[in-house]
């Protein structure tokens, strides 16, 4: 069975898949620069580290909220 | 006859002894504890008088800091200086993030501008161009433009906070972080310090009087660069300072 490419519903449905692939990888690499910051943060030692780990899992939470809003 | 038993022939480093007849002890020698190269305390004001105290906790250079530390440092080691690229160097990516938070809103008003202008003119109808465009403005979209411009302005920051250069009481050290993934520590102790050169080149770096310093040491690591540091030349003082001191102190 081919798919129907003057279907606008696949297009949708590819458009979806797209979109839910780029916001899980998005959220891996988020993970990364958190899982990064702490890393770095013990190598270096400052009065704004506990303000920088902070804002990386902010991001990584909005980075979530991107696979939720894919789903949509 | 022994050289102890005779005052005149007696050496200066001979054991004395009153009993003569006994047989040499042996004297061991006493073993000092290793010295720690800590620089007098009259140390401080000169560095201060050469580079001044620190401002602001988020300054590029750091004056004998109570808070900053960094893992390899050893018990007895003291930070006289740590050093990021001088500020003016964020000011690029800083702008340039500015830029792209305000882009959709600025390519907004430009669509709406140039819609009404062409239509006005009869020229090309834009109005079902600007309602695809507007799709863009869908929460997933939107979110991801920013998601995608915070990440773009941290990660240069991060390599800004991180690439640190660290002057302490016993060695110089480079910490440089070229992205999140990468890291190189380098360091080499003060008297292992073979010549301290600075340049400052450009119009930026004279205006905002800030550049590289070369130290060219004799340890395994050739030479270290402090790359776009303040006030270069205070550095090299303090350097020498240090070496100065390094030198009295163990000699």
């Amino acid at each position: 069975m081919t798919p129907d490419l003057n279907n606008p519903i696949f297009f949708a449905l590819i458009q979806k898949l797209f979109l839910i692939f780029l916001s899980v990888f998005y959220f891996i690499f988020a993970i990364i620069i958190t899982k990064q910051i702490s890393i770095l943060s013990k190598s270096i030692k400052d009065k704004f580290n506990s303000i920088l780990i902070t804002v990386s899992y902010v991001h990584l939470f909005f980075s979530f909220l991107l696979i939720v809003l894919a789903f949509l | 006859m022994s050289r102890a038993s005779n005052l005149d022939t007696i050496a200066p480093d001979d054991p004395i002894s009153d009993n003569t007849s006994a047989a040499p002890k042996l004297v061991t020698p006493k073993i000092d504890p290793p010295k720690v190269d800590l620089p007098k305390e009259d140390i401080w004001p000169k560095i201060y008088d050469i580079v001044g105290h620190t401002k602001s906790p988020l300054s590029s250079s750091l004056i004998r800091p109570k808070v900053f530390s960094f893992e390899e440092k050893n018990e007895n080691e003291e930070i006289v200086i740590a050093l990021r690229p001088h500020w003016i160097n964020n000011a690029g990516w800083f702008l340039l993030a500015l830029l792209f938070a305000f882009l959709p809103f600025i390519s907004v008003l430009i669509m709406e501008v140039l819609s009404q202008v062409l239509v006005n003119y009869n020229l090309v109808d834009l109005r079902n161009l600007t309602a695809d465009f507007n799709l863009f403005f869908h929460p997933f979209y939107l979110l991801f433009w920013y998601l995608l411009t915070f990440i773009y302005a941290f990660e240069r920051f991060v390599s800004w906070y991180f690439n640190v250069f660290i002057i302490t009481t016993e060695r110089v050290i480079d910490i440089d972080f070229y992205n999140l993934f990468n890291k190189k520590f380098s360091s080499a102790e003060l008297s292992m310090i073979q010549d301290v050169t600075y340049s400052i080149i450009g119009f930026k770096e004279s205006f905002f009087n800030y550049g590289d310093v070369l130290i060219q040491t004799a340890s395994e690591i050739n030479e270290i660069v402090f790359e776009r540091v303040s006030n270069p030349d205070r550095i090299i003082k303090v350097l020498e300072e240090l070496r100065h001191n390094n030198k009295e102190t163990s000699g």
